[in-house]
């Protein structure tokens, strides 16, 4: 695995309150050094805690391959498989028109800025701003739904509200919070965590732990969600390139911002795999005119959706084992704060876990809640991690 | 004067009055028959002018209202008494009479004179009092070219021809009350008019720049508000009233206390205040879109009762003190404070936005205006200035908006506008020289100047830390300046009573100012434009009641600071700032017919207007928003300003009919028309055709009314049908704004009931009975559906 210069910069500046910096490639050599991710230096909490020197096992993709209904466009411009020609044969995104997403994802990296600067309350009012803008992330998380919980029934759906707008309701919120998981978890979990920062309360680098967690655990359920809901209508036919833009900040597929970001530096292959996901969709959509929905019985659409998921889930969970790795050597300030992380973030994958495997998807929950795991717990939350999302 | 004079005085006027008027005069004017005798009237002058010199406080006031384009200005004491005003302000001088004899009179005031020899049509106080419209702007549905668009409950903007907002020109008692933050497409600013004080508003349809100056594309809407009454002879009189409203679409209650006091009949005073609190406006119900077949979604959001539109409601206060001072014959001096001030009023389609939490709001928390004038007047001047009035102006504009997010977020944004205007403006005209024995010929001539600075800031407030935080901008560009400015002059001359010319031109100044703010990439802004335009017309009266026009006006609008410098949420989108912009300019082609029968009134004209650099919005990519602006970036849609290629065209016809009928029996009927069409912007784009029709051009619409007015008994009833058949002319961005069903707005027909009691001048019984059938409606363009089945109630009582 290598890992470009800028983008561990900023990487590396992005976690700088929460574990201090490799002083070299961590990944160069492909294992998840989390011994040598830190200092080890603990000014914060004294003697209570003895940092482990434990590792967790290398992310290994190499069992890994596409689907036979994959689209790839990087293995012979597409030529064989199942999707037929596209602009995205070429490996390049061809967008409808530039996504405002992209705009939010490019919040979330100025707030890994600010808070890589500075953690005090005069930042996190500066950071809450970025996450407050027009149209910006709030507007978004308040109404943002996990498609991977059963949608609202249709009997108790606001037929006066478009149909994946229902989480902007708030009985149906208190209802279904884990299907409204913007409005019910994750925007509350930032506000909260903003206030305590802008106050001065408690430890701000678990505060800003939390609102980067939440935040990257809403950029992830997005991608889905775009993907899914946005792209048939013709209404907002352009709307299908927003999953493209929280996933990348709409950018090129070696390069991308925020979610993607992370996701590179420890997997090109799974950002590779999620890029392939979000052109699919791209394709699939540009099979129709653009003033006509498409049709989501489509084999390309569920084709391209499964792709996407299953890519995206897998770049949640190599996200969310890092930080579980991370956590090993770390105590005081900075383990509460990965932990913090670690915990917001997590949450997201617990559905598709349970999708795939209830015993393992326990395993991870019960580390999920653990507020103070140990090396053992963190180990075996790992493995469940490997034996769910195995592969993008 | 004596009481005895005085009584004198009255006894002659209402001598003159009581002639039968069963025998229609030569003039064949039905209003004038229903009101006052011209040859009573010049009873009542004469018989004033012997009773008392300087008897001339009782003639006729000056009209104060610019006369209508193209209309030759009469001598200021030939002025026509224009309207019966509404009560204890200022009648025409055989009403007077009238009334100081205190016997009972059923008064039926006749409709002020819209323009002879353009389009035009007037709203009169007896009017507004029969239609209880709830704004100013609510007045003047149906008026022949005009179509009112409704962003809010609290909010409306006319459509003149199809052009709205800054590309029509606003007036109040000559003050203009355009300013350089009027922004593109709708704006509530008519509405900050309180139509309680208006005695009468002019609709004058077309381009009119030479003599209304910039942003008179559309045409020009001026108010004219009431006058307190002079009563000569007498030390002090009072004339207190109260007018109390209620509605029930959408539980208004409110009313209104006003004095007109006469003091030695030199002084005028009127003084009054106003309060309405206005609840959620219950409609008809959603709308079906054409597109689909289904109920339109949102906006509004509708109650559980499927019909409450919870985005709507407000509250207003009012306060006003007008002074006129007559120191000596032909002369005035009005004084004038007229106070707005609209609370808590929700934009609809931001409460919420479309894909919003429920409960996130835009609110107008403040929507004020404040508008101070002296205006000096003298009719006696020389031959080349014998009539000239100045005005000299302070207004203000002021805007809090609040933003509140919806749940769970504490976050709220608060913009705060206020723009401080300084003006002036003189108007001049000539005697009607007679160069020949068939031929006269007369001048108007004047200028204008109004100089704006704007202060505008913008904050984030997030309740649960109560932690604020100043943005580096406003909406607008703080401490900006514009200023607007001209010199016109106008000829008329008419041949042998018959035909009319008129010719005139203006000279326009326009300067914008405004500093730069790198952190949002926002350019400063030092430009000025000069330009010139003109205007020419021909009427022509074949015979005593008909008219044949034909008039060719010109019209412009420099970019103003909104253009300039705002940045702002508009319906379809994110809008930003073009400081490169060039003025648009109008051409606009009327023919028509005006026929004011004995029997029957008759305006129908058929319309042009070709603009060329048409300002409108242009889609936008987000690489394109200004650098460090993440309003703009994050946008659904985005849009910025800009000057179409090539020409577009506004072409329709509009009319007006109203038939007096025996036994005080009446018939009306209104209708526009309007299609427009103009470059596409994205032209060079595939698949994109080369024009596209215009934004939220109306549909055909109209009205129909049948009345009994009963002048006898003080009674009338009247049915009214209002009408639109659907708009599915879209342009492109009116298909990305949600208040725009999908597919376009579709018609309706509505059907209302008025009736009433007027018992001059102490009683006024006014009811409407609105939307008969609860019709589910909409305006075209509007966020709000039109009112369901409901009361509206008005009763009047003073002396």
């Amino acid at each position: 695995m290598t890992t470009s210069l800028p983008r561990l910069t900023l990487l590396c500046s992005t976690t700088l309150l929460l574990a201090a910096c490799p002083g070299d490639d961590a990944s160069s050599d492909g294992t998840e050094s989390s011994a040598d991710s830190g200092t080890g230096a603990d000014d914060s909490t004294g003697g209570e805690c003895t940092p482990s020197d434990e590792q967790i096992p290398a992310l290994d993709e190499s069992a890994c391959a596409p689907s036979s209904t994959d689209y790839t466009p990087t293995v012979n411009m597409s030529a064989d498989d199942m999707w037929p020609a596209c602009a995205n044969d070429d490996g390049t995104y061809h967008p409808f028109e530039a996504p405002s997403s992209a705009a939010r994802t490019e919040a979330f990296e100025m707030i890994r800025t600010i808070f890589a600067n500075g953690l005090t309350p005069d930042d996190f009012t500066a950071a809450r701003e970025q996450y407050s803008l027009e149209q910006g992330l709030e507007s978004r998380c308040v109404r943002r739904e996990d498609v991977h919980y059963p949608n609202i029934p249709d009997a108790e759906q606001d037929p006066t509200v478009d149909f994946d707008k229902q989480c902007t309701i708030e009985a149906l919120v208190a209802a279904y919070p884990d299907r409204c998981a913007g409005p019910a978890k994750i925007a509350p979990v930032i506000n909260d965590a903003f206030a305590a920062g802008q106050s001065g309360e408690g430890d701000p680098a678990v505060h800003a732990a939390r609102i980067m967690g939440a935040i990257e655990w809403f950029l992830y359920l997005s991608v889905i969600k775009e993907a899914t809901f946005s792209c048939p209508p013709a209404d907002f036919s352009g709307d299908c390139d927003a999953a493209w833009g929280y996933y990348s900040g709409a950018t090129d597929r070696g390069s991308p911002l925020g979610y993607g970001a992370d996701v590179i530096a420890l997997s090109p292959q799974t950002n590779e795999r999620v890029f392939d996901g979000l052109a699919a969709m791209r394709c699939f959509r540009d099979g129709y005119p653009s003033d006509m929905d498409a049709d989501t019985s489509d084999p390309l659409y569920v084709a391209g959706r499964d792709q996407l998921d299953r890519a995206n889930n897998h770049a949640a969970a190599i996200v969310l084992r890092d930080r579980m790795g991370q956590q090993l050597p770390l105590c005081g300030s900075e383990a509460d704060a990965n932990w913090a992380w670690v915990q917001t973030f997590g949450q997201g994958l617990i559905k598709p876990a349970e999708d795939t495997d209830a015993t393992q998807a326990g395993v991870l929950t019960s580390l999920l809640a653990n507020d103070a795991p140990t090396p053992e717990d963190i180990q075996a939350g790992v493995t469940a991690i490997d034996a769910l999302f195995p592969c993008p | 004067m004596t009481l005895a004079s005085a009584g004198t005085v009255a006894f002659l006027a209402w001598a003159a009055l009581a002639e039968p008027s069963a025998e229609p005069e030569a003039n064949d004017d039905p209003t004038v028959e229903e009101t006052v005798e011209p040859n009573a009237e010049e009873a009542v002058d004469e018989a004033v002018d012997e009773a008392e010199p300087p008897a001339d406080e009782a003639e006729p006031t000056v009209d104060e209202t610019e006369p209508p384009a193209g209309e030759a200005e009469p001598p200021v004491d030939e002025a026509e008494p224009t309207v019966e005003p509404a009560y204890g302000a200022s009648p025409a001088p055989a009403a007077e009479a009238r009334e100081a004899d205190d016997v009972r009179q059923v008064v039926v005031a006749p409709r002020p004179a819209p323009a002879r020899d353009r389009a035009a049509s007037v709203v009169s106080r007896e009017e507004l009092d029969e239609r209880l419209p709830r704004s100013a702007p609510d007045a003047l549905r149906g008026e022949p070219g005009v179509y009112i668009q409704q962003t809010a409950h609290g909010q409306a903007s006319p459509y003149v021809r199809g052009l709205t907002g800054q590309q029509t020109v606003m007036f109040f008692d000559g003050v203009r009350l355009n300013n350089s933050t009027f922004r593109q497409g709708p704006n509530q600013y008519f509405f900050t008019i309180d139509s309680r004080t208006v005695d009468h508003l002019e609709v004058q349809r077309g381009s009119a720049s030479t003599r209304w100056g910039s942003d008179a594309i559309g045409g020009a809407l001026v108010a004219t508000p009431i006058e307190p009454r002079l009563e000569p002879g007498k030390a002090i009189v009072v004339h207190p009233r109260a007018i109390m409203r209620v509605a029930t679409a959408d539980a208004e209650v409110g009313g209104r206390a006003q004095t007109i006091m006469s003091i030695r009949g030199k002084l005028g005073v009127m003084v009054g205040a106003g309060y309405r609190n206005v609840g959620q406006l219950r409609s008809g119900g959603r709308v079906i879109e054409p597109e689909t077949g289904e109920p339109q979604t949102v906006p509004p959001i509708f109650g559980p009762d499927g019909k409450t539109q919870l985005g709507t409601g407000f509250r207003e206060l009012t306060d006003d003190l007008r002074l006129v001072w007559q120191p000596r014959r032909r002369h005035r001096l009005t004084l004038g404070y007229y106070d707005y001030r609209q609370l808590d009023a929700p934009r609809t389609d931001k409460c919420p936005p479309r894909t919003a939490p429920q409960d996130e709001c835009l609110t107008y928390l403040e929507q004020f205006r404040t508008l101070v004038y002296g205006a000096y007047e003298a009719s006696d001047g020389p031959a080349a200035a014998e009539h000239a009035r100045t005005t000299i102006s302070y207004g203000n504009q002021h805007e809090l908006r609040q933003e509140r997010r919806g749940s769970p977020s504490p976050t709220r944004l608060d913009g705060d506008d206020d723009v401080h205007t300084l003006g002036t403006r003189t108007v001049v005209s000539t005697r009607e020289f007679q160069v020949a024995p068939w031929a006269t010929l007369g001048a108007r001539y004047g200028l204008d100047l109004y100089y704006d600075r704007i202060r505008s800031d913008e904050r984030f407030l997030w309740t649960d830390t109560n932690v604020s935080i100043d943005r580096t901008r406003g909406q607008y560009l703080d401490r900006a300046q514009y200023l607007t400015s001209g010199a016109w002059a106008e000829l008329h001359t008419e041949f042998v009573d018959r035909v009319r010319l008129r010719a005139g031109g203006r000279g326009a100044l326009v300067v914008a100012r405004a500093p730069g703010d790198d952190t949002t990439s926002s350019s400063a802004v030092d430009r000025q434009w000069g330009t010139v335009v003109g205007n020419a017309g021909i009427a022509g009266d074949p015979s005593s009641w008909l008219t044949l026009v034909f008039n060719v006006d010109q019209g412009f609008r420099a970019p103003n600071l909104d253009d300039l410098t705002s940045r702002q949420a508009v319906g379809p989108g994110f809008q930003y700032e073009n400081p490169e912009l060039d003025p648009e300019r109008s051409l606009s082609l009327e023919t028509g017919v005006l026929a004011y029968h004995r029997w029957f009134e008759l305006q129908a004209f058929a319309f042009r207007t070709t603009i060329s650099d048409f300002i409108q919005r242009d889609s936008r990519e987000v690489d394109q928003c200004p650098t460090g602006e993440s309003k703009c970036s994050a946008a659904r849609a985005i849009f910025q300003l800009v000057n179409l290629d090539g020409r577009s065209v506004i072409m329709g016809a509009e009319g007006g009919v109203r038939v007096y009928l025996p036994l005080d029996l009446g018939l009306r009927a209104t209708i526009s028309y309007a299609w427009g069409e103009g470059t596409n912007p994205r032209a060079d784009q595939p698949m994109e055709p080369d024009r596209v029709p215009l934004s939220r051009i109306p549909p055909l619409n109209g009205i129909a009314e049948a009345g009994w007015r009963s002048e006898r008994h003080g009674l009338y009833l009247v049915g009214v049908v209002r009408w639109a058949r659907a708009q599915t002319r879209l342009a492109p961005q009116d298909r990305k704004d949600a208040r725009i069903p999908r597919g376009g707005t579709p018609g309706y027909v509505v059907g209302d009931i008025r009736a009433g009691y007027r018992l001059a001048p102490w009683v006024l019984v006014a009811l409407v009975f609105e939307n008969v059938a609860d019709t589910a409606y909409k305006h075209h363009g509007s966020s709000t559906n039109g009112p369901g089945r409901g009361l509206m109630g008005e009763l009047q009582f003073g002396f």
